[in-house]
């Protein structure tokens, strides 16, 4: 580098730093407090502009040098800054489950179909296993439940005297809402790992039934599940729906990439899961509360049941949002 | 040059402005999940801890904090939403860090550089689901060994990566102003002439020895006299110092 090249950097330097010093202190307080005089906001942008200038300038004269790196790294925090995105939390919400979550529902209609065809398929295979070599029960029932229900009684009677309805509520939901997720998550290995939640789960749910059907209690399983079945059941359904679609996404990535198309699904599959974990704390609530307790007649069960049913229904295909418009 | 443990992301601003952030590889990643991994099992025990103190000393009797469901769900469900929901509050509200990430001087950042949004981090914690199987995180491990930018599953789910988080301290401007200051020689050499002399001591003499000669050359200073061998180290050591305060030769 000639010694001209090198004083008119060196001058650059001098008249610049002062400028970079004074934007690091701007952005020190920006990151501190939430609101911030107007005249320090424009300063910001007004030095983060010239910033920008000096960045290109310190990457083409000084590549891989230290100036050149502090100055990517201060323009990186005044560009995060400045596009900082809005806190809108309850309006993003709102607009995630009014407007998005239909429009992916409609999207994945056909998806859902595929699962909940399987999850009904698998639960046929499970019942007639079972029925027909009952001793198969015991690779996913616990042994203490086979004896229960050997000696006539459910594992769910008296449920509420071992544990109390909260800590049961608690302890569902969070079971439930990690499975809908691993029925989600799993999809990531082309979709495999969705199809083995659901058919096991299918698979499970018939097995039992036809296991107890043997002890005549399939009326009384049949009692305590359906208040809270009903959503359940739909709901890992519906997490293996999104699941398959991020299988889907990687097996046939279309005109993407296998990264890209991976990334989409999951954004767009994704915001279905808020609407199944809310609907599942619900579950699990009626679960812990209504399920196990005796006094709730059959009728009312199967009432609730179809209600939060309808209610999801209505929520995922948004139709309970224009209720009130039609009205109007 | 781009060598793997030395990768950069490079990030094309709204402006148009091209700048690079370096990518954090594996190593600071684990570093920085044991830190974390550590405060939330210490605080998760802590609670348990306090838990079964209070009812160590509660007047009522018989009860157990293993055996009784009221008070265990009081002891272990705290400290499992401590434990589970530690990386996704944290990320939510620090903006892409944890503790543990601090300390290990990186952060989340979405694709172009900037904090990533609020469903971005839950997608990413949501994965770590996937991320941790089949135990020790083995598939995110591996994933992140092979993957561009070094990432986990989760990372790619959300569109999200790891980066050292260069903060430009009060340091690196006084370091500019002297660099200014010295207008006889280029930067870019003032530059690699300083980084020597920050690691002269820690370096075996004979390489300190011929990067000082090398550079010295290059920059067109003549070099000291050879003399006894650590007093020619001497010597050039001095010799640098002098280019950086801007000496003639």
């Amino acid at each position: 580098m000639s010694s001209a090249s090198a004083k008119s950097i060196s001058s650059w330097l001098q008249t610049r730093n002062k400028h970079w010093q004074r934007l690091n202190e701007l952005l020190s307080i920006q990151t501190d407090k939430k609101a911030q005089p107007l005249d320090e906001v424009l300063e910001i942008v007004q030095e983060s502009r010239a910033l920008a200038r000096d960045v290109s300038l310190a990457r083409s004269v000084l590549p891989n040098g230290k100036i050149t790196r502090s100055l990517e790294a201060l323009f990186a925090r005044s560009d995060d800054v400045i596009y900082r995105r809005p806190q809108a939390f309850w309006h993003e919400l709102k607009k995630l489950i009014m407007i998005e979550v239909p429009q992916v529902m409609a999207d994945l209609r056909h998806d859902f179909m595929i699962t909940t065809f399987l999850f009904i398929a698998t639960a046929v295979a499970g019942w007639l296993l079972v029925w027909n070599y009952p001793e198969i029960v015991s690779l996913f029932a616990h042994p203490s439940m086979i004896d229960t229900v050997q000696s006539g009684n459910l594992w769910t009677d008296n449920l509420l005297n071992v544990i109390p309805s909260p800590v049961l509520s608690v302890q569902i939901l969070t079971n439930n809402i990690v499975v809908s997720l691993f029925a989600f998550v799993l999809g990531a290995f082309y979709g495999i790992g969705t199809l083995y939640i659901i058919s096991m789960n299918g698979f499970m749910l018939g097995g039992i039934f036809a296991f107890v059907r043997q002890y005549d209690l399939d009326g009384r399983l049949f009692e305590f599940v359906i208040a809270h079945g009903v959503v359940e059941l739909t709901v890992i359904c519906l997490a293996g729906a999104a699941g398959i679609r991020l299988g889907e996404a990687i097996i046939r990535p279309g005109d993407q990439t296998r990264v890209a198309a991976f990334r989409n699904a999951v954004n767009q599959a994704g915001k279905l899961l808020v609407v199944v974990a809310l609907f599942l704390v619900g579950a699990g609530f009626i679960e812990g509360y209504i399920s196990p307790n005796d006094t709730y007649p059959l009728e009312s069960r199967v009432v609730i049941g179809v209600c939060y049913g309808i209610l999801l229904w209505m929520v995922l295909t948004g139709k309970i949002w224009q209720v009130g418009k039609r009205n109007e | 040059m781009n060598l793997s443990m030395d990768d950069q992301i490079t990030i094309q601003s709204a402006d148009a402005t091209e700048f690079s952030l370096p990518v954090a590889g594996i190593g600071s990643r684990s570093y920085a999940f044991i830190i974390d991994w550590h405060i939330r099992v210490v605080i998760a025990l802590a609670w348990v801890l306090v838990m079964f103190v209070i009812l160590y000393f509660s007047p009522e009797e018989n009860i157990g904090l293993f055996t009784d469901s009221f008070w265990s769900s009081l002891a272990f469900i705290p400290a499992a939403i401590i434990y589970f929901l530690y990386h996704p509050v944290l990320e939510v509200t620090m903006q892409g860090r944890t503790p543990g990430k601090r300390m290990a001087g990186v952060r989340i950042v979405a694709l172009d550089g900037r904090t990533p949004t609020t469903g971005a981090l839950l997608i990413r914690n949501i994965f770590r689901l996937v991320d941790s199987l089949p135990s020790l995180y083995m598939v995110g491990m591996a994933v992140c060994l092979f993957s561009k930018n070094a990432v986990r599953i989760g990372d790619m789910a959300a569109g999200t990566l790891l980066v050292f988080e260069n903060k430009t301290s009060a340091d690196d401007f006084e370091q500019f102003d002297e660099l200014a200051q010295n207008e006889q020689y280029a930067p870019e050499q003032l530059e690699v002439l300083r980084s020597l002399l920050e690691r002269w001591e820690s370096m075996e003499a004979p390489s300190r020895v011929r990067l000082a000669e090398q550079i010295l050359k290059k920059m067109d200073v003549p070099l000291p006299e050879q003399t006894a061998a650590h007093k020619y180290g001497n010597s050039l050591h001095e010799r640098l110092q002098a280019v950086q305060q801007g000496e003639q030769f």
